[in-house]
């Protein structure tokens, strides 16, 4: 028994290196899938408000960037606005307002950011209190930005679209096509389109927009355009680059999108994955 | 060991995390260079230090950087990974007798030869396992590129702060 003890503390540092390497990777497989995390992460208070430090300074240095965005999300409204006032004034009626009303959009402004590594995050200034759930989606004016993990009281963390992960069902705007957007890891302004069928016509410049299928995001919003086509001769799906439409490393305003009818949608999918067959 | 030293060698610590934090956290030169000045934080600390100790110290400062980068256990299994290979390093680099036990780890007690190296290499094992984690080995090549290009960066900023922190001397002085 001595000699075991002996043995112990004679490898004391190397036992000590080796259990909190194990503690680390226990940390990255539980927490990172998880969205229950959030007292490690930038969603915690204190880490937010130090943030906040950082990402005042790094505005300053954006402040045109981000005065433009803003000026062309304003033109982006009024067209909207002057469209609606010509509904308004062809009487326009909703037929059914029961339907009127199935998305509601959230501002919040990024407190945190990144663009370059394998997995990013995005943490804005709006949290539990504000109505944010885990697995609300984020859009900005430009098109699809990511999809909320975990939130705090006043914070929430959100996978951005350039997370390895994040898969986006996705169509084809002008064929109607159904496929899926991830990113490659490589660059922030692309990533790939998977599982289109090479019966599909696809052209360079095509627009590629979100199906609505997962009630996660509304239909129909920009996800980004076809850049690249490639297809070998026995391969089943095309390889497509697409150029993403959002300019990440320039966000700055966000909005959470908060799918009112998404509970009953959920429910009801759930019902039928659980009865048993007729 | 005199308060000066002391003092100074704590405020090393310090602002190496602070500078990280706050300054260049979101910094990324062509998508492939980062800058991870806080594992300096731990190159400096006395040769006489408790090798239990400062395994700990960098766990705790790699879940204090986890916490602000979102990836909670990579940066404290790629700091305590180094804070383990600091001392074989250290052994490697220096010819017995050569330098005193109570010696800084400084540029005049060292010498720019051994310090570039020191801190090189040391960066290098951090950066290779940090991002080899994040990503796993598919891109394996664009993996690499970000590798050397940070390790060349976050070296820079790490000797450029062994410069301006340099003190002679030794522990007992």
């Amino acid at each position: 028994m001595q000699r075991f003890f002996d043995l112990l503390f004679k490898y004391r540092v190397f036992l000590l290196f080796f259990g909190l390497e194990i503690t680390s990777f226990y940390f990255i497989f539980k927490f990172n899938s998880y969205q229950s995390s959030y007292f490690f992460s930038t969603s915690s208070y204190y880490i937010a408000q130090t943030i906040q430090v950082n990402q005042s300074i790094e505005e300053y240095f954006n402040l045109k960037k981000i005065n433009k965005n803003l000026s062309s999300e304003n033109a982006y409204l009024r067209s909207l606005l002057a469209i609606k006032q010509a509904k308004v004034q062809a009487d326009y009626q909703i037929k059914d307002s029961i339907r009127a009303k199935s998305f509601e959009f959230m501002t919040a402004k990024l407190v945190n950011n990144s663009t370059s590594r394998s997995n990013n995050y995005i943490t804005i200034n709006k949290g539990k209190l504000d109505g944010v759930k885990p697995g609300m989606g984020l859009i900005s004016t430009q098109g699809v930005v990511g999809k909320i993990r975990n939130v705090s009281d006043h914070y929430s963390v959100a996978y951005s679209l350039l997370h390895t992960m994040v898969l986006v069902s996705s169509k084809i705007k002008k064929q109607n096509a159904f496929c899926t957007t991830q990113w490659d890891g490589f660059l922030p302004s692309q990533a790939n389109l998977l599982y289109l069928p090479r019966h599909i016509k696809v052209k360079v410049g095509d627009s590629v927009v979100t199906t609505g299928f997962n009630t996660i995001y509304p239909e129909g919003v920009m996800i980004g355009r076809v850049k690249s086509i490639d297809i070998k001769p026995d391969e089943t799906f095309y390889k497509i680059k697409l150029t993403l439409s959002s300019d990440f490393s320039a966000l700055s305003y966000v909005y959470v999108v908060k799918n009112l009818e998404q509970p009953e949608v959920d429910s009801l999918q759930n019902l039928s994955l659980t009865e048993k067959k007729p | 060991m005199s308060l000066n030293s002391l003092l100074r060698l704590v405020f090393t610590f310090l602002f190496l995390i602070a500078l990280q934090v706050l300054l260049v956290r979101t910094f990324v030169l062509f998508h492939v260079g980062f800058c991870f000045v806080y594992v300096g934080a731990i190159f400096f600390l006395p040769q006489k230090t408790n090798r239990m100790i400062y395994i700990v110290i960098a766990f705790s400062l790699g879940i204090l950087m986890d916490m602000f980068y979102d990836s909670i256990g990579i940066h404290a299994a790629a700091m305590t990974w180094v804070a383990f290979l600091r001392q074989p390093i250290y052994d490697l680099l220096t010819p017995k007798g050569s330098v005193s036990e109570n010696s800084w780890i400084s540029i005049s007690n060292m010498g720019w030869r051994w310090m570039i190296l020191y801190v090189s290499i040391l960066c290098f094992a951090h950066h290779i396992f940090l991002f080899y984690i994040d990503a796993g080995f598919n891109n394996f090549f664009f993996s690499l590129l970000k590798i050397i290009f940070s390790t060349f960066l976050s070296s820079l900023a790490i000797l450029w702060i062994a410069k301006i922190s340099d003190q002679k001397g030794s522990e007992n002085a």
